[in-house]
């Protein structure tokens, strides 16, 4: 029992941590209660050590602040229009008008979405966590007031909460592909962020005035990170290939 | 300039040469200087002397006696050798003359 519960409290270490400090551990014949704080100690340690570094905070921070809001109004303008449409085939007449735009929503969330959680992994993988959770932290605390109705054909729909976390399974693809240093290649970089970029860019403009750029860039700094990455990874592809 | 720790991982790893491996280092750190060495301290300055390039690390064979887990093994760069010399130099030169360094002028042997 002392065994499985070293073992499990070692998941917080790295595999190859893991690994080497339990073999270290046995070697030594160490107590139940000395491996736990070795354990502890370890990891903790190494978090702490992790956020002397400017990544986890800009990760964090950055994410939560900015990013966040851009993909709790696109979920909840997706969500709008499909429980919309579901009403009945009476419904069903609007869809090719407000097809387009639903088509870009889904666009535009789902270059936010990932390439927001690929920021997130690459920029600070080993806090990755608490990225996760600042960027998550908006949404769980909007769950509990969230309250958006949309009427339709004289009955009122409410919008279930969950609707808020619709970003996160595109997300988990995002940070997946950051954790394993997967790169799109620079045309398919181009084809995810430039529907999202020139949506964002009128609508920035017509709510912010001449602070337009500003306001504009900030939401999307994870677009600009991933074509900086795959701009380069395309560069040094060249170079490797010339002769 | 490398920090204390560092340089007895350093100087550790490279007497134990083959053998340096996680366990082994913080034992014999613990036997040399009397002070209690933790796997936490001892993991994460060997990380940083990995990025720095004054050692090399990688997983060795797992073993009955660590309950089939493999062993951090870890080499001493050339850059790590010179980093340590360095270091020894500058202590050695800068304690000429104190009253505990065993080698001063007219000092016991």
């Amino acid at each position: 029992m002392n065994r499985l519960i070293v073992e499990l409290i070692a998941l917080l270490l790295p595999r190859g941590d893991r690994e080497a400090v339990l073999g270290d551990l046995a070697e030594s014949s160490a107590s139940f209660a000395s491996s736990l704080f070795a354990i502890l100690g370890f990891a903790l340690r190494r978090q702490f050590l992790c956020w002397l570094s400017w990544r986890p905070w800009f990760a964090g921070i950055a994410l939560a602040y900015t990013t966040t809001w851009l993909l709790m109004g696109s979920s909840v303008d997706i969500s709008t229009s499909v429980v919309s449409w579901y009403g009945g085939p009476a419904a069903w007449h609007s869809v090719p008008y407000g097809l387009p735009g639903f088509t870009l929503a889904v666009l535009r969330l789902v270059a936010a979405a990932w390439c927001a959680g690929f920021a997130a992994a690459r920029i600070s993988r080993r806090t990755l966590w608490c990225s996760l959770l600042l960027l998550l932290g908006p949404s769980i605390s909007c769950y509990k007031s969230f309250h958006v109705e949309t009427h339709f054909d004289h009955r009122i729909i409410q919008l279930s909460p969950f609707v808020l976390f619709l970003y996160l399974p595109l997300m988990i693809f995002g940070v997946y592909a950051g954790l394993h240093n997967l790169r799109p290649r620079p045309w398919m970089t181009l084809l995810l962020i430039v529907p999202y970029c020139i949506q964002l860019v009128p609508t920035i403009r017509v709510q912010s005035g001449p602070n337009f750029v500003l306001w504009t860039l900030l939401p999307l700094w994870p677009c600009c990170y991933l074509v900086w990455l795959a701009l380069g990874s395309a560069r040094r592809s060249k170079e490797a290939w010339a002769p | 300039m490398l920090g204390e720790f560092e340089y007895l991982i350093l100087t550790v790893a490279a007497t134990l040469d083959e053998d340096a491996y996680g366990a082994a280092i913080r034992a014999q750190i613990e036997q040399k200087t009397g002070r209690r060495c933790s796997i936490g301290a001892l993991y994460t300055t060997i990380e940083r002397l990995e990025t720095k390039g004054l050692l090399k690390t990688w997983m060795g064979d797992a073993t009955p006696q660590r309950g089939g887990r493999a062993k951090r093994m870890v080499r001493v760069t050339p850059k790590g050798t010179h980093a340590a010399k360095e270091f020894y130099e500058a202590i050695t030169k800068v304690s000429i003359g104190a009253a505990w360094a065993s080698h001063r002028p007219g000092a016991k042997a």
